[in-house]
Parts: structure tokens; sequence; C-alpha cells
């Protein structure tokens, strides 16, 4: 989230979409709730008539994985209609730089942008580039009419997005299209504010980072980025998601969002420069610049005293990736099952149901050697090898099961979807054997160390000056209790000298107040740069549990901790006019009273931008210092296109021109084809004719394997269901409440039908074409067949296909093509 | 009893309910009640009624009209609405099985209860439940051993979008008015729940009784019959007495075989 | 044959009958008044606790529904009404006004025929009502809320039929009493009140007398 949970409630328009707040974020309504109250209207698109549906002012249905051509044809109303806040367009985005005059739009390209590499799959961003002057600056038109510049080539981009196209490939009536644009572009004027709630309703897709972007540029065009009650909302679907993410739980990152070293990257010098953006732009703060002190301090904060000048500060212990190697998810089981991984840590985690294409995932499990499962209940991957289908003879994995705590039964922070960062205590001790994560990887540490130093290995020094100072030590080095509040403090990051910046003294051993103190030549050290200032020699901020606000906003600077250094609304500047004043001056975030900013942290000190020489622009974290309308830094193109689901029913895309019916970077697993658990697809095959997408339920968490062995929440949500409407069910003799079994070309599920009202068949380009849904909580572990009998079906990632985002590889769950039919006919 | 201006109760305001059940599960926690098994029925609602086990649950009324998206899906917390007129109170023989707190709630004693099951067929609004396992019926008693100390009930303190509020009667009648509720159903129906909902639609909308009442039969039961039996015996106890009084025995005399 | 006393007025099974359904009567009327009554719930406690009246009131309501049946099956054949009854009626027995016309009755008086009806219905909806509250959830809400006023207001009637039956059959005609308890009763007492089976039993040789 750009914003916050508490935020919600100073939007003027709420759009639910790619998610279902109600069902799934429960507290997020509460100030959705008070949005109302206040006369906010609340929008919800989604394929079905959710809960959050029946709170919205306007419903509109949407085809699961049309996302785009619906918010490309909001772009092109906003354009159009002149509906968009033009000052903000031009003060803060890069609408005005003009482009590369080689630079084509899929329109004029057949359907891709210039240079497309057929062969190989992906771009050469040659032509996604910026004319620049002789000083390297980048060229604009302020009056945004040069035909070359980014706003008339968006407006060309979407022009091809008109009412009757979008309705044809989003079954959304035009009348509710018109309704929806009509109320979301309201807030396109100062004073007003829209914000967007998603979740993996649209990042579960072969386009979901494009997904995200259409709807950013929206934001961008309607001025609603960095003010109060604004900006673009990912609803994490986990309480701590936001926390692994900015820990590097992703496999291309460092903590802090720095890049996994690659292959070629052979010096610590050749790294820093590779990933240290530039600018000839003097009024461009450039924030990435300050690169090489994040990563040095991170190097402290890894190998401590070993790691030197001379040594590179230990960067040459610090594993390598190929240079092209994508090791995600669906990559790393791929793997598995192609048998290269041995030996696999499940940490907290359940891939046998929460993978897509589970049945795949299951297999590869049983081709392992080793598989250890650290969790707090039995889990379907824990015992995967006496589920369904299995034969435990056959099966040579050995398994080890790590007992671990439960949150209540163990100290540290959470942070949340609006980058809060929230100390947690324990409650109780923790049950039986099990132990805090924290102490188990410590103790598994000190072993491998251990094993290290006396058996010897071929590299041992990243693994021997790997410092662990996170508790009281035994003789032996191994930690006697795990102090989680020495991570904390490492993850803060010290001084590790006395260091003078501009005329301030830091004494060594002094926590670092915040991370514009952070040093590149080793005198400080930082587990991850953006939580500096969350631990610092005024206490734990994150403990802190002031409720009041004195802001006017809900900002609650005092309760708990958010990155960065406290930044509540992050792009602030861009809340306000180049003065200084608040485009909203009910719900101001921050204003410049003269001499200094007051209210949320700004970002940056810089006076406002009418400021010649000390002003600075809005968006510090990208090179120019503009807001990316035009953003080439991702696979598929610098403007969002729309693009169906790898399996769709229709056989071309319907936008005008274009001959890619999916996305032409998206990485495939294998061509047409049927079998269990295989990387398969079947699109528009007579035999899988039904739109289906996962979701969940407020009763289950994730795959179901907390929620469902509590037996309170087993009897509110008992079972797989497949909801659907009225007509299909009419179609297929299908009664409510009835056992069905669904099928996709991977894997088949059994489910409770839910015939409904609130599902409606969609009209696509004529054509009448259903849609079901499914939640994918449940795994038969807890069934009665397997276990204790609490819940009844399996999971719905039997069904899903191996394909990932472009970007992000995250799996495409979200729209697939299933049959359904009567149990036992 | 205390006065009837300072009790406590809640304002539902089912409109801003999301349906998330914490309310379901929070009862439950705090009264520690077990599980009960359910299927899948067709359909997010479940337990399908409340049973002893459920003090609260949300009912799910669906609405569609069959040719486009005008739906509703209205969402109502069914529990012990805390009726002044009670019914159970008024059928339940037995003293202090079903009583009236300072607070204002309906509660409930298991060890006094005899499963009668009276008010169970009684109430307007099907509350009461029977539990065979322990041969007494239970339901919600507005937490009123967290009420007694100071506490609101567990289900409105876990409720995240504030569609239950806890408080004074009086209070939360007017500022439910204040921001304009028209019709507040409970504020006079059986003289007054301590359950209110401000309803958008109209109560079987929602799966509430229109015109909720004390079953006629009972007003007959109680308020008829039984005023009869209490005059009834006695005067025909006295009806006897008089007429010993005045015509004494009649006895058969010896060997004649006719009258006195 | 005046002073003799008649040993067979009431057979052993009339008896058993009877007092069984007295004995269940009144216990079913003091826990049933300790129901209705709060003010009445010493009738509750007395047998121990609510629960216990509860579980005594069904035990005894089971119990006068057996006698119910019984009595109705032992007394049905006397309870026909015949011409004799109509005289009877006219002056109303001398129950009212007392009279020194002689009816030439069989067993019965139609009074106590009305009576024998007016406990049978009664009996037997205060019996069907409580068998229904007794398991309510095997009916309709609708038919156990009636059965509840039903219940009471038959249980009622039979109380009043209790007081009246019982004053008749004992203070207000002694020598009555002893037919239902002993079976003995003088000669006299059987010409008077039911001259025509004392003339049968005497004609069949099946009166006793000592």
């Amino acid at each position: 989230m750009t914003n916050h949970w508490t935020d919600l409630a100073n939007a003027d328009v709420v759009l639910v979409m790619g998610s279902n707040a109600a069902e799934n974020h429960p507290i997020s309504f509460k100030w959705v709730t008070k949005a109302k109250e206040k006369g906010a209207t609340l929008i919800s698109v989604d394929p079905r008539f959710t809960k959050t549906s029946a709170k919205s002012d306007i419903y509109a249905p949407i085809r699961s994985g049309a996302d785009i051509a619906f918010l490309g044809g909001m772009i092109k109303y906003i354009i159009e209609n002149k509906l968009y806040f033009e000052k903000y367009v031009k003060l803060y985005t890069n609408a005005s730089f003009l482009l590369n005059p080689d630079f084509k739009l899929p329109g004029d390209n057949g359907g891709v942008f210039s240079g497309y590499d057929q062969q190989g799959g992906k771009y050469d961003k040659a032509t996604w580039t910026f004319q620049k002057d002789a000083n390297g600056v980048i060229k604009k038109d302020y009056t945004l009419e040069d035909p070359l510049c980014v706003f008339q080539q968006l407006k060309k981009h979407f022009s091809r997005y008109d009412l009757d196209i979008v309705s044809q490939i989003t079954g959304t009536p035009k009348e509710s299209l018109t309704k929806v644009y009509k109320a979301y572009a309201s807030t396109g004027k100062p004073g007003k504010a829209g914000t967007i709630m998603y979740a993996m309703g649209w990042t579960q897709h072969t386009v979901g980072t494009q997904n995200i972007r259409t709807m950013s540029i929206i934001q961008l065009l309607l001025g609603n980025m960095g003010v109060a009650g604004g900006g673009v909302n990912a609803l994490r679907g986990e309480s701590n998601v936001q926390g692994s993410t900015d820990h590097a739980l992703l496999f291309h990152l460092l903590p802090g969002y720095l890049k996994i070293p690659r292959a070629s990257d052979t010096t610590l010098q050749v790294y820093n420069e590779k990933y240290t953006p530039k600018t000839a732009d003097p009024k461009s703060a450039n924030w990435w610049g300050n690169y090489p002190k994040y990563s040095v301090s991170l190097l402290k904060a890894f190998f401590g005293d070993k790691a030197t000048k001379e040594n590179d500060f230990g960067y040459g212990w610090l594993p390598k990736a190929d240079d092209t190697g994508n090791y995600s998810w669906l990559m790393l089981f791929d793997a598995m099952d192609k048998g290269s991984i041995k030996g696999f840590f499940s940490w907290g985690q359940n891939p046998a149901c929460s993978s897509a294409n589970a049945g795949k995932v299951r297999r590869a499990l049983s081709k392992l050697d080793w598989l250890v499962n650290v969790n707090i209940f039995d889990s379907e991957t824990a015992s995967f090898w006496k589920g369904p289908g299995m034969n435990p003879s056959q099966i040579k994995t050995e398994v080890f099961s790590l007992p671990c705590a439960g949150f209540f039964e163990k100290e540290g922070s959470i942070t949340n979807s609006g980058r809060w960062m929230q100390w947690r205590y324990k409650a109780v001790e923790p049950v039986g054997e099990s132990m805090p994560d924290g102490e188990i990887i410590s103790e598994l540490c000190h072993k491998v160390k251990t094993l290290v130093k006396e058996k010897g290995s071929k590299f041992p020094d990243p693994i021997l000056n790997l410092t662990w100072n996170f508790g009281p030590k035994r003789h032996d080095g191994s930690l006697l209790t795990f102090d989680a509040h020495a991570v904390a403090k490492e993850i803060n990051g010290y001084f590790l000298e006395d260091k003078d910046i501009g005329g301030t003294i830091y004494k060594k051993g002094a926590l670092v107040p915040g991370f514009a103190l952070l040093q590149a030549d080793g005198s400080t050290s930082s587990g991850n740069w953006l939580y500096c200032n969350s631990y610092t020699d005024k206490g734990n901020m994150a403990a802190r549990r002031n409720n009041k606000d004195t802001s006017s906003i809900g900002l609650y600077l005092e309760w708990a901790w958010c990155w960065p250094v406290n930044r509540r609304i992050i792009y602030n500047r861009a809340s306000v006019d180049e003065f200084g004043k608040p485009w909203d001056k009910d719900r101001p975030v921050i204003y410049w009273n003269g001499s200094a900013w007051v209210g949320d942290v700004p970002d940056g000190p810089w006076p406002p931008l009418s400021n010649e020489t000390a002003g600075r622009y809005a968006f510090i974290m990208t090179i120019e210092g503009f807001a990316q309308i035009f953003g080439p830094g991702l696979a598929e193109g610098p403007f969002p296109e729309h693009y169906e689901p790898l399996e769709c029913p229709v056989e071309k895309n319907l936008i005008p021109g274009n001959n890619f019916r999916i996305s032409p970077t998206v990485k495939m697993f294998s061509s047409k084809g049927e079998g269990e658990g295989k990387d398969v697809f079947m699109s528009c095959d007579p035999k899988y004719p039904i739109i289906c997408s996962t979701y969940r339920v407020t009763e289950h968490w994730q795959t179901g394997l907390m929620t469902r062995w509590q037996p309170w929440l087993a009897e509110l949500q008992p079972s797989m269901f497949v909801e659907m409407s009225k007509e299909l069910a009419a179609d297929k003799g299908i009664k409510n409440g009835e056992y069905c079994i669904v099928k996709s070309a991977r894997g088949q599920v059994e489910a409770v039908a839910m015939v409904t009202d609130r599902f409606k068949p969609f009209k696509i380009a004529g054509h009448t074409v259903h849609e079901v849904g499914i939640p994918w909580h449940y795994g038969w572990v807890t069934t009665a067949e397997y276990g204790p009998g609490l819940t009844f079906g399996d999971s719905a990632n039997l069904l899903t296909p191996t394909v990932g985002d472009s970007n992000t590889m995250i799996p495409e769950s979200k729209a697939f093509m299933v049959n359904i039919e009567r149990k036992g006919v | 009893m205390v006065e009837f201006k300072t009790q406590k109760a809640f304002m539902i305001y089912p409109e801003k309910c999301t349906a998330c059940r914490a309310c379901q599960v929070a009862c439950k926690n705090w009264n520690q009640l077990p599980a009960t098994k359910t299927i899948n029925r067709g359909t997010f609602e479940n337990p399908p009624d409340m049973d002893p086990f459920n003090y609260t649950k949300i009912k799910f009324n669906e609405y569609g009209n069959g040719s486009d998206y005008g739906i509703k899906w209205l969402f109502l917390k069914q529990q012990c609405l805390h009726c002044t007129e009670a019914t159970c109170m008024i059928v339940c023989p037995s003293n202090g099985a079903l009583y009236r707190t300072p607070e204002g709630a309906v509660a409930f004693n298991p060890e006094k209860c005899i499963g009668c099951k009276y008010c169970v067929m009684t109430c307007p609004f099907e509350v009461p439940k029977f539990s065979e396992d322990t041969k007494t019926i239970s339901k919600c008693h507005l937490c009123h051993d967290r009420m007694a100390n100071g506490l609101s009930p567990a289900c409105a303190k876990a409720c995240p979008t504030g569609a239950i509020v806890y408080g004074d009667r009086d209070k939360l009648i007017a500022e439910a008015k204040a921001q304009g509720a028209q019709n507040i159903y409970g504020e006079n129906e059986l003289d007054g729940l301590h359950v209110m909902y401000v309803l958008a639609d109209s109560p079987d909308k929602y799966g509430l009784p229109v015109n909720p009442k004390v079953p006629m039969t009972v007003v007959l039961w109680k308020r008829f019959i039984k005023p009869l039996v209490k005059w009834g015996i006695p005067l025909t106890a006295l009806a006897v007495l008089l007429h010993f009084w005045l015509h004494g025995p009649h006895v058969v005399s010896e060997g004649k075989g006719g009258e006195k | 044959m005046a002073g003799k006393i008649v040993t067979n007025g009431s057979t052993a099974l009339e008896k058993i009958g009877h007092w069984a359904l007295v004995i269940s009567c009144v216990i079913c009327m003091i826990t049933g008044f300790g129901f209705m009554f709060r003010s009445l719930d010493i009738f509750q406690k007395i047998f121990g606790l609510p629960h216990g009246a509860k579980t005594v009131h069904h035990f005894f309501g089971l119990v006068f529904f057996i006698s119910l049946i019984l009595v109705f099956l032992i007394w049905v054949k006397d309870c026909g009404f015949d011409s004799e009854d109509i005289k009877w009626f006219k002056v109303f027995g001398g129950y009212i006004i007392r009279t020194d016309q002689h009816f030439d009755l069989y067993k019965f008086n139609p009074g106590q025929k009305i009576f024998f009806y007016y406990t049978i219905i009664f009996g037997a909806i205060v019996s069907i009502t409580g068998y229904i509250m007794w398991n309510p959830f095997a009916w309709s809400r609708g038919a156990v809320q009636l059965s509840y006023p039903l219940h009471a207001l038959s249980a009622f009637m039979f109380a009043l039929g209790f007081i009246g039956h019982g004053y008749l059959g004992s203070w207000a005609n002694p020598g009555s009493l002893s037919v239902i308890t002993s079976g003995r009763v003088t000669r006299a007492w059987c010409d008077h009140h039911r001259p025509r089976w004392t003339r049968k039993m005497v004609k069949e040789g099946k009166l006793k007398e000592e």
C-alpha cells in the first residue's frame, strides 16, 4: 500500500477490484465503512456479486482476466472527457516526456511494442526511451500536445479501447462500464481522492503486473497518488507478506529491494555501478543514487568485522545468480520435478496445496531425497507421501517435521499491508516441543557452522564469517536464547565507528537514526536500509502504542512504525502544489509552512518545487523524479495492453489490430495437451468451456493449514464448494447443495454446488460464457477419509495451470478453464 | 430492576455488516461452546440455525431478480433480542431459570432449567434452543457476565465494522435517529427490545417477523386461563362449602330406601 | 334385609382404576399448579426441585392417562342414557332443590354419567395436549402453542370436576364414599341409588351381602 489501512476512511471513491476486501480483509471495511458514512462511493468490480458488492453503491460484473480492457476503457474515458487532473499530470508525471521517435505502439505493430523478439519471446527495450537534450536531461512538452509525448502516445494507445470492444471483452454491460468510469473519474479534481483496493485478483494473472500498472496510470491521471484517501493499495494476503517481501523472501532481491548479485557482477564496484541509477537533472532527488550506502551497510550487517574495504566488504561471499537465472516458485518446483533439487525446507508453507498445479508439486515432492517441514499443524506437504494417489512404499523421500511456535507464542514484528511494522509480544508459552522460528533457524545455523568448521567445505567463508549476534551464547557458540530485539536492532543498523556527519558525532555502537545517515565506507551496518529508523536509541519504534492522532487525516504517527522513516503516505510531495500548498485543504498530508514541512514525514526535506535551486521533483524513487505513466521497466511493454489469460474462452485478442492472444513475453512450460498434474493447458477447448477463478473465504487462511484444524472455523465453512449461476446449473442439471466434480486439463476436485443469482453468465463477443468460482483453502489431511473429518475436499490448485506473470512469475490462478459435472453422473 | 432508560442494549446496523462472522466465533470463544458438525448446504450460511452451541449467527438473505444484477444480499445478526415483554420469561415454569439481569438482558440459569421447552416453542424469534446433551435450553445472554464487569459483549467487541454498537438503550436510539434512522426495529416491539436493528429494507427481507408479538395462545394461557384457575378453584370450593352449609348431607334413611 | 351390608358395591378393577386416577390427578394438579404459579413453587420443591416435579408430573401424567383409559373401558357400558334419565333431568336429581322423587336408576345417575363423560373428555384433552407438550419437537409450533392453553384449561375443568365429584361422593352423600373404597355399602344405599342394578344382581344371585 502506498497509503495505509486507516487512510481508506479519507477516500471519496473506493474502487474494489481484483479483491474482495469485505470477505478477505474484514478490518479494511472498518475504514471503508467510515468513508461511506462520510459519503464516499464504493464500487465493486468482480466476476461474482461478493460480500463487497453487497456493500457497494455500484457493482459491475467482469470476466476474470479482462481487467486491463476494463481499466484501459477508463483511461480512454478520462482522457477523452478531459477528466484528468491536468496540473498534477504535468507537474508530477512523465506525461510531458518526449519519446524516442522509433518507439511503436502495439496498435501500429500487430499487437506488440517495438523491439519484440518473437524467437526469444522478449523485448529489446532500445526504443522504449526518451529524447534527451545536450545535457542529457529529458525533453518535455508541458503543453502535452507533441504527438511524441507520453500523454499523446497514451491517448493514442487507449483510443482502441472503446466501450463496445471493452464490453465485448469484459462481458460488462456498457451502462455499468460508464457508471464505474464516471464515478471513479470524479476524483480527478483537486480536493477529491479515489483509492483502489486490489489483491490477488489482479496479481495472479499472466498480465498481473500490468493490471496494477494500468490502475497506477489512472491514479496518476486523476492526481490520486500521494494524497490522503488515494494511492495504489495492495491488500496483502498474509499478515506479514509485506514484511517478508521487504526482507527479501523473493529470489531476485536482497533485503530492502536491493538486487541479487548476478554472475557477471564480479566485484562490489561492478555491482554498485550497475544498480545505481544516474540522472543529469539536478532537480531529481534520484534516491536510489544512494544504492552503495545500502549495499555496503547490508554486507556489514551480514559479515561484521570480517567485511572490510580490502575484501569488498565480503561481496565475494554472496551467492551469485545466473545472469538470466529465474529461481521463482514455479521454476523451483519444475526443477524439483525434473530431479535437480534434492532437498527442500518447507518453512511455514504448504506448497502441496498453495502452489499452482498442485498435482505437479505433489509429484515433485516425491522425487526429493529429504524434506524438512516446519509448521504448527500437519499439512498436505508434510504428509504428501500418504496422500491421494500416492504409494508410500514407492516414495524414498525422508520427511522431517519440526513443530514451531504460533505467532502468539513468540515475540517479534510483523509488517502489515500499510507498511506498519508492529511489535508483537509472546502471549503464551509454545506448546510441547515447538519452538519459535528464530530459535530453530539459530540452531540450524550453529549446526551448519560447526559442521563446516569440523568437516570443512569447498567454500566455508560465507558461512563461517556470517555474524549471528542474536542473543547470549554458550561456549560452543550456539545461542542460549534467541533475542528478537537483537535481530530488530541489526535490521535497523549500527554505527560501527565514531562518525562525524554534518557536524554531529555519532558514537560507535549507536543505532543509526535513519537511512539518510547510512554510509558506503563500512562505518555503518543495516540489515535492511528501509527499516533504518525502526529501532533507534529512542527505543523500539514498532512497539509504540500511542493512538492519539495529531493530524486531521488519521496518520497516527506514534502508533508503531512505518517504512520508510515513519512516512505513512508515500509520494506525499505530490499531495501539494509547486508551492507546497495541499491540493486538498481539508485533508492535507503535508504542507510547507515557509521553512519546513508540517504533517506526515515528507518524501525528503527539500523545499517545494517552486524553489528553483533547492526544490526537488516529487517522485524521488524514480531516476527522473517523475511518476511513470510511461514505464519502460516491465517485460510486456511501457504501456499496458490487454492480452488473454493462457486459458480463455476466446480464440483471439479482441483488441483491434492485436494478433497476440496471450502476453507475448509469457514463459511457457509446455504446449497443449491433457494429463494429471502436467504442465498442460487447453484454451478455447469445448472440453473445458467454463471460466474458473479461485478465491478465499473469511473463515479460512491460505491453504487452510492454520484454520481447517480449528473446529469453530470448520463449522462455519466446512467444505470445498463451487459457485455457479442458476443458468449454468440448469444446463448441467445440478441442484444447489449437490456434490459436483470440477475438472481442468490438469486435475479435478470435488465440491458442493452453490447455485446463486450472484453469478451470471457473461456475453463475450456475442457468445454466452459461464464462469464459476472455487475457494482454495481445502486439502485432504483434514478430511474424513484421511484425518479428523473437519472439512471436505481437496485443493483448488489441482486445477490451476503452471504459468506465471512475465515480471514476477506469480502463477495465473485467477483465470483458467474447467468443466463441471454432477458427481456420480 | 433498574430504570429502563439506563438499560444496556445493542443497536445493530445490518448495512454495515460484512458477514465476516467474527461475532459467531467471538461468542463461541467467550462462552467456550463446542463446534458443531456442519456441511455446506449450498450457501455461505452455517450453522443452519441457532443451536445450543451457537447463541448467535449471521443469516444470509439472497434476493436476485433473475435477469440482471439487481441483487440484494442482506446479512442479519440473529441472537436473543432480549424483549422487555419476554415470552420466554412469561411461559417459563421454573423460578429463576430465565431471569432479567440488572442491565436488562434476559439470562438463563441452566441449573434451574427443567427442559420443558415452553420458551423454545413460543419465542416469537425462535431463539432459545434445547440441548439433548444437557437437557436444558441455552441462548444469548448478552454476555451479562462481561457486562457486569463493565465490558462490552464479546460479539460487539469483535465486530470490525461497527455494525454492532453496544451502549445505553436510550442513547443508542437517539444516536440512530440522529443519523437519520427512520424505523428502528425493536424500539417499541414487545415493549422494547434490548437488541435493535436499523434496517434498510422491510424486516421480512432480513428474516425478521414484521410484527413480533407474544403468541395469542400464550396470552390466552397466561393472561386469561391462569387467573381463571387462580379464582375458579377457590370459588368452586367455596360453592361446595356453601352447598353443604345450605343443604347438608344427603342421608339415605335406613330400611326405608327413601329420602331423608 | 334391612341392616345388611352389600360388600360388592365395586369391583377390584373399579377401585384400582378410580384410585389410580385420583392419585395421579392429585399429584399432577399439585405439580401442575406449581408450574403455573410461581408463588406455589413449594409444590415443585416438595418433589425435589423443579426437575423432580417435572419428572413426577410426566410419570403420573402417564399413570393418569392409563387409568383414564381403564375407567373408560370399565364404566362406559354403564353410562349409556335411558328414558329414566329424562325424569331425573327434569328435577336435576334433586341436587339443587331436594325432592322426594325416586328414580329407577341402574348403577349411575345421569349426573354421574355426565361427570363420566366430562372426566373422559377433559382427561383426554389434558392427556393429549400433555403428550404434545412432553415432546414438542415432534409437532408444529402452532399445535404445541395451542396445546399450552388447552392443557391448562382442561386441567382446570378437571380440577373443578374433581372438587364437585369429591364433594358429592363424600360429605354431600354420606355412605357413598365407601362404595369405591371398601365396596361396602348398606343395602338401603343400594336400593336408593342403584335400584335397577340391585334388582339385577339379586336376580342373578350376584349380590354379596353379610
